[in-house]
């Protein structure tokens, strides 16, 4: 069984709130990259969004948008993103997923891409530009591969799309908790229960709540509509910020998620 | 059947779950405001009145019997208000964001062009404009900002990313997100997203059909060449769109060549070395690198300095039915003087792209034969561009004693 399966088990059963963390590969550079995931997946995070930077990334915020830029001027390639996937799925505990673009699998070629992913031991995808309806066949490689393949859920949605995501989805549904990007400040208010509860009406798989996340009051707030919360910019924020000062990315990292998830 | 949206296996609709609501509800209203007839009137309407519509067709006499080849004419798309093709889109797409009950228009743009087309547009129909534009581009192009906030539009400069057009459009779709009710994202070229492409050809057709009324009527036959200049590709899919059906009539579309396909500085797609990919909404041909990076590009140009293009194009590319051609920047500076010294025509430097591949195949052709160019824009603004390529010392006089007066 692949971690990912494993891990959204272990969260029904100890009736817990899971969690996923992210850094941006290769930012600010490969190593503290490496070891900012690690440091997260020691400091409790079950799930890992490793995303690959791509030139265009149109449904980040800026935070992200930006720490992409510096990596792929770092020099970045794909390449070195499947190395460092591979080294962090062999290496901790948390399920491994690959955050990107559209055009970073497609031009990879989409079978190739599946295929490379599920020999490092990654265990699905997250890609926002692509649709169900229009995702190059990734949905049947994946399901051949036994990867997931993680659908957005958005304000706006219609009940028949939230259950035709959750359907053409696999492992959870990654419900996006305001109408906006990538990195601002949610406010857990009535508006963004409801529409949780919303997504857990017409959802077949566990909800995921990304988005704005960056404090242990929301994720405590957020448990009792969704089944894992997810933790993007502000890890970015993070890492830049010891980066920048000089600190143990790695401890630094585990203690701010150790922090985060301190919800009792 | 082909899939809705598509174009053979180009375009679609590659957008995050956030925005497929703002998709579904602009391609509904599209579908039917296409359909109305008092929509249709009231754009045709401002297109004449407003705009200056219909635009002179022009025999270039001079020129023609210079090469002694084909006879050239033009469709002066430049003496449109703001001077170029892009008011037809930007006026057609904000009457309709205001049927809708839109209080505000977001747009992108890279040199200006189309944000002082949509600038315009909204001053006339009375809608609040912001315009998202990369901070390098806003240093670069200050005559563009300045109009555009003569018509009152806002302009934000976007300090992300490269700080480029691709990044202003980052920028424009995150505001969209955020105020969906509200807002309409005007898009500036036959790109993008389902419905978008179909949606931009649909407000630039006039251009094609007012070629073909004005040259048949006048002469009683088809041309042989239509030639039209390709950034996204919304001048050129409107120029050809009544002739695309009609086999015998050849259409060629020329990319900004740069400083040539081999150098690696250009924006060829398609006559370079472009790759299919899916960026920013839709598949298409793209410069992009090895991982599906985007590269950056370069012209002369501002309007054609764009890593892709439209879907329906490329769609065309890959049948045969358009073909597709390079002119380097060099090549398009001798045809800008040829035409102005000739013609008097001071054609936009995008579409003296087109220009320089009309002289390249007239010689080749005989006097029978015809062939229109579409010259999307006039070149007015491209003073800066121009007189620092032909006649550099004098002008940089002029900038300093500007300065110091
Ligand atoms: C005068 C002119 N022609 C052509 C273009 C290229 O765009 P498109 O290919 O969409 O017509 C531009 C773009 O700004 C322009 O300003």
């Amino acid at each position: 069984m692949r971690k990912l399966a494993e891990k959204l088990k272990e969260i029904k059963n100890k009736d817990k709130i899971g969690f996923m963390g992210h850094v941006v590969a290769g930012y600010p550079d490969l190593e503290t990259s490496y070891e900012a995931a690690m440091g997260i997946s020691e400091g409790g995070a079950d799930f890992l969004e490793i995303q690959f930077p791509f030139s265009d990334p149109f449904a980040d915020g800026p935070t992200i948008e930006n720490a992409s830029v510096v990596s792929l001027k770092n020099g970045i390639k794909i390449s070195d993103c499947f190395d460092l996937a591979e080294k962090i799925a062999k290496n901790c505990e948390s399920s491994v997923l690959i955050m990107t673009y559209g055009n970073i699998a497609f031009s990879y070629g989409v079978k190739n891409f599946v295929k490379k992913s599920e020999e490092i031991g990654v265990d699905g995808f997250i890609i926002p530009d692509i649709p169900p309806e229009n995702d190059e066949g990734l949905s049947v490689l994946c399901e051949k591969n036994d990867l997931s393949m993680i659908y957005l859920a958005a304000p706006g949605n219609s009940a028949e799309r939230i259950e035709y995501l959750s359907e053409k989805g696999n492992g959870f549904i990654y419900a996006v908790a305001r109408t906006g990007i990538t990195g601002k400040k949610t406010e857990i208010t009535g508006e963004v229960t409801e529409w949780l509860n919303f997504v857990r009406k017409n959802s077949k798989l566990p909800i995921a709540v990304g988005f704005g996340i960056n404090s242990s009051n929301q994720i405590k707030n957020l448990k009792p509509y969704c089944d894992i919360a997810i933790a993007g910019s502000y890890f970015v924020r993070e890492i830049t910020e010891c980066h920048k000062n000089g600190d143990d990315v790695r401890e630094t990292l585990k203690t701010k998620t150790v922090q985060l998830l301190n919800v009792e | 059947m082909e899939k809705e949206g598509y174009y053979g296996e180009f375009g679609g609709a590659y957008i995050p779950e956030i925005l497929r609501p703002n998709f579904v509800q602009l391609k509904e209203e599209f579908s039917r405001l296409k359909e109305d007839k008092s929509f249709i009137s009231e754009y045709h309407d401002l297109l004449k009145n407003f705009v200056g519509r219909p635009t002179p067709l022009m025999y270039a006499k001079n020129v023609s019997e210079l090469l002694g080849g084909a006879k050239i004419f033009l469709k002066l798309e430049g003496l449109a208000n703001t001077g170029a093709h892009k008011i037809n889109n930007a006026l057609g797409q904000a009457l309709l964001a205001k049927k809708i009950g839109k209080k505000k228009i977001i747009a992108e743009t890279g040199a200006g062009q189309h944000g002082v087309a949509t600038a315009c547009a909204c001053a006339k129909l009375n809608l609040e404009c912001e315009v998202y534009m990369g901070e390098l581009d806003v240093k670069r192009q200050h005559p563009n900002v300045f109009w555009m906030e003569q018509f009152g539009a806002k302009v934000i400069p976007v300090k992300n990313g490269t700080k480029t057009l691709k990044d202003a459009v980052n920028a424009a779709l995150r505001e969209w997100t955020k105020n969906p009710e509200e807002t309409y994202y005007l898009l500036g070229s036959a790109v993008g997203a389902a419905p978008y492409p179909e949606m931009v050809k649909f407000f630039q057709s006039v251009i094609g059909k007012e070629t073909k009324e004005q040259f048949e009527s006048e002469y009683g036959k088809k041309p042989d060449v239509l030639i039209a200049c390709v950034g996204g590709g919304s001048n050129s899919i409107g120029f050809f769109s009544h002739y695309l059906n009609e086999k015998e009539v050849r259409l060629i579309g020329v990319e900004a060549g740069g400083e040539g396909t081999e150098s690696g500085r250009h924006a060829a797609r398609i006559s370079g070395n472009g790759k299919l990919g899916i960026i920013q909404g839709y598949k298409s041909f793209f410069l992009q690198d090895a991982d599906g990076q985007i590269l950056p590009t370069h012209s002369i140009s501002a309007g054609l300095d764009y890593a892709g293009i439209g879907p329906e194009l490329a769609y065309h590319a890959s049948t045969g039915r358009i073909e597709f051609t390079s002119a380097t920047d060099k090549e398009v500076i001798e045809a800008f003087e040829f035409f102005a010294k000739k013609e008097g025509i001071i054609a936009a430097l995008e579409s003296s792209h087109a220009l320089a591949h009309a002289i390249k195949i007239a010689q080749k052709m005989n006097p029978g034969e015809n062939i229109v160019v579409n010259v999307s824009g006039r070149g007015e603004k491209d003073l800066f561009i121009v007189a620092r390529a032909v006649d550099k010392e004098n002008w940089i006089e002029f900038l300093k004693k500007e300065v110091i007066s």
